[in-house]
């Protein structure tokens, strides 16, 4: 925290080289958090760059009361919840549900995911949103139960139930889909 | 290898990598983003007529605006806080009635390890990381016992709850114990290597970190470095002492081992100063209330928790 205070400081004064540091020390975890919610890199890859371009643009009214990363991953959130409330995102049926979006299936595309990413990214998928979104804050952007509460302003309780149905629907479609 | 056998670290290890396309991309319009918020420099310097006739007017105005500036800095010279010495921090430290010091290997994390101790009450708590669970040891010198109380993953929440009991056990501390105890709280804990520089090793340099090279640092605070050698080692603690009460608020530890290399952060330490009913209050929301806590050894809770030893015992 203390270095990324340090980069903070330093890209309020317009240092270029801060912004990229914060980029490449970001950029994976914050995509692997928009793409486990979204379910299709292309969409995940926009949330990216709309969440990135937007802190350059705002960094210098910015006052950090966590780290960095959280204030990240946190603005990544709000801009995925943003997409499926303003209807840009749906939310994927059972149905539907096929590998990661073959957007990320064109060589310009950027994503690399492997079968067993490919897989879980598909089972995660099938999650409601709530209890995906509590997956991948806790396991991905190393949230507690409590600041997910904060977060989404439900209590702890209510986190954990919907971490621990989460993970047993998904232990359950990731069986199904291996016995296929 | 099937993802739902170890689901939990499947999902830790699932990671999605940009390209150097979208790499590219994305940082050329956050650069061009940046450049777009930046400050308005002043318009361009060509001297117009205007600037030309009223220049002497302006001159004048200047000038009086600069003596203006002189008192103003003058003033804030003679207002701002005065260095300070490291005896004050030590002595400062010493006299500190209670204390929790977090700390913190990595500065993103929890802390690995909080200790509150208060030299009214003599009794120092420990909280540490046992595995999935969660450890508080209490050290009660007057009475001389040793509580130790476990919280597991299904008993976190916002704070423990005395109501869904994990584990409680009791232990009689030792009387050298209790001494070597009540000894460590009179001190100031490992916050500060050396009393003053006089009893630093020769080398030794306390030197205060001009404010515009910590950027946003702790408020309130002035910034010292402590420098010096032992044993093949540079150390470095970099000490935020509070500008009004003299305390640390946080030390941060480097070392390196060659003088050519760059300091290494090996640890931070936040050094909060409660009340005394703040340490009461804590410590009866962990253990109980007074008169639910055993006085003697023994053991409350689950019997699940229940030590072997204690068990044993009964």
């Amino acid at each position: 925290m203390l270095e990324d205070q340090r980069l903070l400081w330093r890209l309020k004064r317009g240092d270029k080289e801060a912004l990229r540091t914060i980029y490449e020390r970001y950029k994976d975890n914050m995509l692997t958090v928009a793409t486990s919610l979204l379910h299709d890199t292309g969409s995940a890859e926009d949330v990216l760059h709309d969440v990135f371009v937007s802190f350059a643009m705002s960094v210098r009214k910015i006052e950090l009361h966590s780290s960095l990363r959280k204030y990240l991953i946190t603005s990544i959130i709000n801009r995925v919840r943003d997409r499926f409330r303003t209807k840009k995102h749906h939310i994927v049926e059972l149905d539907e549900v096929g590998p990661v979006s073959s957007n990320s299936e064109s060589p310009e595309r950027s994503a690399i995911l492997s079968e067993e990413s490919r897989l879980l990214a598909g089972a995660l998928a099938r999650l409601p949103l709530e209890q995906r979104e509590t997956i991948v804050l806790h396991l991905k952007a190393d949230m507690k139960f409590k600041q997910i509460a904060q977060m989404q302003g439900i209590s702890i309780s209510t986190v954990q139930g919907r971490y621990r149905y989460g993970l047993s629907k998904l232990r359950t479609i990731l069986n199904g889909e291996m016995k296929k | 290898m099937n993802p739902a056998d170890n689901l939990e670290r499947s999902i830790r290890q699932f990671q999605v990598t940009t390209s150097i396309e979208t790499d590219r991309r994305i940082l050329d319009d956050a650069f061009a983003a940046l450049e777009e918020s930046a400050p308005e420099e002043s318009a361009g310097l060509g001297r117009t007529v205007r600037q030309i006739v009223v220049f002497p007017r302006v001159m004048k105005l200047a000038a009086a605006a600069a003596v203006a500036v002189v008192a103003c800095a003058l003033l804030f010279k003679a207002l701002s806080p005065k260095a300070v010495e490291l005896p004050q921090v030590y002595q400062a430290l010493q006299k500190a009635e209670n204390l929790c010091v977090s700390t913190y290997a990595d500065a993103e994390a929890e802390p690995i390890q909080q200790v509150w101790t208060s030299r009214t009450l003599k009794v120092v708590m420990y909280k540490s990381q046992a595995g999935a669970q969660e450890q508080f040891d209490l050290f009660d010198i007057p009475n001389r016992l040793k509580k130790t109380r476990y919280f597991g993953p299904r008993f976190r929440g916002d704070k423990p709850a005395p109501t869904e009991a994990g584990a409680v056990s009791t232990e009689r501390l030792a009387a050298e114990q209790a001494i070597r105890l009540e000894r460590s709280i009179s001190g100031v804990f490992e916050l500060l290597p050396f009393a003053g520089m006089d009893s630093a090793p020769k080398g030794s340099r306390w030197s205060k970190v001009p404010d515009e090279d910590m950027g946003a640092s702790v408020p309130g605070t002035q910034v010292y470095d402590l420098t010096w050698a032992a044993e093949g080692f540079s150390y470095k603690r970099r000490i935020f002492v509070d500008a009004k009460s003299d305390l640390p608020k946080r030390v941060e530890y480097y070392f390196r081992q060659k003088p050519q290399d760059q300091y290494k952060f090996e640890r931070m330490q936040v050094a909060e100063y409660p009340a005394e009913k703040e340490i009461k209050l804590l410590i009866k929301e962990i253990f109980g209330p007074d008169q639910d806590r055993p006085a003697k050894p023994g053991y409350i809770g689950t019997p699940e928790h229940r030590p072997q030893d204690t068990a044993e015992k009964e």
